[in-house]
């Protein structure tokens, strides 16, 4: 369904993704591991269209999307839950949905009968401003105002960040919830036993490079390189 | 300053608060959204007097040229959006700046070569030229005109951006253009559409301007300046901030100009500094986020 193959990514003149290739099979969860600075936000942003790799490939359900502006691919039906969040402040809660049913021009968005019950406290919060919810509230949004838009694949970076335990524990249900239904998922985590409770394949990058992949369970064995690569 | 003279030049500065919101209202938002300061855009302003005078002239009637010209300006904006500005949106600010002042100072070569040197003027239209007495004081008809129609144009805008679908996709835009198009928003097509909105909106300012104000060369300047006080008082990307701020400035060159001739200008600036003293951001910035 994705395919990245060998891209290399730039800011300016910083090399910061080296020969990156992974893939995302329909229905299928991947967890992309790593510290801080590894590049998981650039391979997202490589995915996305935001920073468009200078060399590689990326295919996207057999077309090729490398350097596509970001929101054909919305379009295209892929869903994006980005770090920070990046909730329209100006928007309240309920037209920051609206929009993102209707921007992506595609049929299979959540309506919001459904959003509201999977997300309940979003209707409660429904005429708020976006910015004025908490943080767990915001990670809701956004992980609902991504799959108004309908999408085949959903990219989540760090959906646990900032979150206390209680709030991380219901992403991970949500998570499980939307695997279920058959939603392929890349989720970027630095939580790790998060992110390998979900997924079906593991990628671990250091410094821009993959240097892990295969199965949870594999990681979970290998204490020397979880220690090395991911600091647990 | 006596009550009545009072209530004439509370008159003239609402009229002349409202031609600058239409103005202000396009630059702050295309600022706002784009992330472009458009210098070229007192230039739209003064194109769409000029191009209204000369449809006033060919047709003979006022009202073609306050529905023409701002559609023939809106078009050569998105002329300029479309194969200049939208070349450099990734570049930094230095390269827009110099583009759409490099735009501007060509359109004012070309306004001077194809309507001369003159100072002109525009007959008031006839429906609306004469004075009605209110409370024992002649109002000339014309300028309370222009206060409902751009209080209406306000108002219009004010629905547009905050209870439309459209509107909606704008607000986003002004908070997080690359998270909006990761949504699935066309934004060089909303830019498009904003940046032709603007100029079009400038281009009606500069019309219904025409039978009270006069046009000449050298206007787009000083038009283009008082809307980007409006746009640092109001705040960047804000309808009510354009709004209130256009109400501010206008008065205050109205009635600076009639209490303090002399320092008339320095009024406007002086509360420009005082507003940023006190909020940098302006009175009604949104918040924006600009990542990568
Ligand atoms: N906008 C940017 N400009 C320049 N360098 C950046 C930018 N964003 C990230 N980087 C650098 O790229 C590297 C990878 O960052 P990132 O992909 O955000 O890591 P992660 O998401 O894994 O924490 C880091 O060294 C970071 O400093
Ligand atoms: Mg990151």
């Amino acid at each position: 369904m994705l395919k990245v193959r060998n891209i290399h990514t730039y800011y300016g003149g910083s090399h910061v993704l080296h020969d990156v290739s992974l893939d995302l099979e329909a229905g299928q969860t991947v967890a992309l591991l790593g510290r801080n600075g590894a590049g998981k936000t650039t391979t997202i942003n490589s995915i996305i269209g935001f920073v468009p790799p200078r060399a590689g490939s990326i295919t996207f359900k057999g077309a090729t999307i490398t350097g596509a502006p970001p929101y054909t691919l919305a379009h295209m039906g892929m869903g994006l839950v980005p770090q920070g969040r990046r909730i329209f402040s100006s928007l309240t809660v309920e037209e920051n949905l609206r929009l993102a049913q209707r921007a992506a021009g595609r049929r299979n968005g959540w309506s919001l009968e459904r959003i509201y019950a999977t997300f309940p406290v979003l209707q409660e919060r429904a005429k708020s401003g976006g910015t004025q919810l908490s943080g767990g509230e915001q990670q809701m949004l956004a992980i609902a105002r991504a799959l108004a838009t309908g999408p085949d694949v959903l990219l989540l970076d760090e959906p646990s960040e900032g979150l206390a335990p209680l709030i991380v524990a219901e992403v991970g249900r949500m998570l499980a919830a939307l695997k279920r239904e058959g939603l392929a998922m890349l989720l970027v985590e630095q939580h790790v036993a998060l992110a390998i409770s979900v997924a079906d394949v593991v990628y671990v990058l250091n410094k821009g490079q993959i240097v892990f992949s295969g199965a949870p369970a594999i990681l979970q064995q290998n204490s020397a390189m979880r220690q090395q690569y991911l600091g647990v | 300053m006596t009550l009545d003279t009072f209530v004439i030049q509370l008159t003239n500065g609402l009229v002349f608060s409202l031609l600058l919101f239409l103005i202000a209202a396009g630059l702050s938002l295309i600022f706002g959204l784009m992330d472009v300061v458009n210098l070229s855009h007192g230039a739209f302003y003064l194109l769409g007097a000029y191009v209204g005078l000369s449809i006033t002239r060919w047709t003979g009637s006022f009202w073609l040229a306050l529905l023409f010209s701002p559609l023939l300006v809106a078009v050569i904006g998105l002329v300029v959006e479309r194969f200049l500005l939208r070349q450099l949106y990734r570049r930094g600010h230095l390269d827009q700046v110099l583009c759409t002042f490099g735009v501007g100072l060509i359109l004012a070569d070309v306004m001077r070569s194809v309507w001369g040197s003159y100072v002109e003027s525009v007959a008031i239209p006839a429906p609306l030229d004469g004075q009605i007495v209110i409370g024992g004081l002649p109002f000339p008809v014309y300028r309370l005109a222009v206060i409902v129609f751009g209080l209406l144009i306000a108002l219009g805008l004010w629905l547009l951006i905050e209870r439309t679908l459209v509107g909606a996709m704008i607000r986003a835009g002004v908070n997080d253009a690359q998270m909006a198009s990761a949504l699935g928003i066309n934004i060089p097509r909303l830019f498009a559409l904003v940046f032709a909105g603007g100029t079009a909106l400038a281009a009606l300012g500069g019309v219904a301007a025409s039978p009270i104000l006069n046009i000449y060369q050298g206007l787009d300047s000083e038009i283009l300046i008082l809307a980007l006080v409006v746009v640092v008082i109001g705040g960047l990307g804000t309808l009510q901030g354009a709004f209130w701020a256009s109400l501010i400035v206008g008065m205050a060159d109205v009635f600076g100009k009639a209490l303090l001739p002399e320092f008339s200008v320095f009024v406007t600036y002086a509360i420009m500094a005082g507003v940023l003293l006190v909020r940098p951001q302006g009175l009604f910035r949104r918040e924006q986020t600009r990542l990568a």
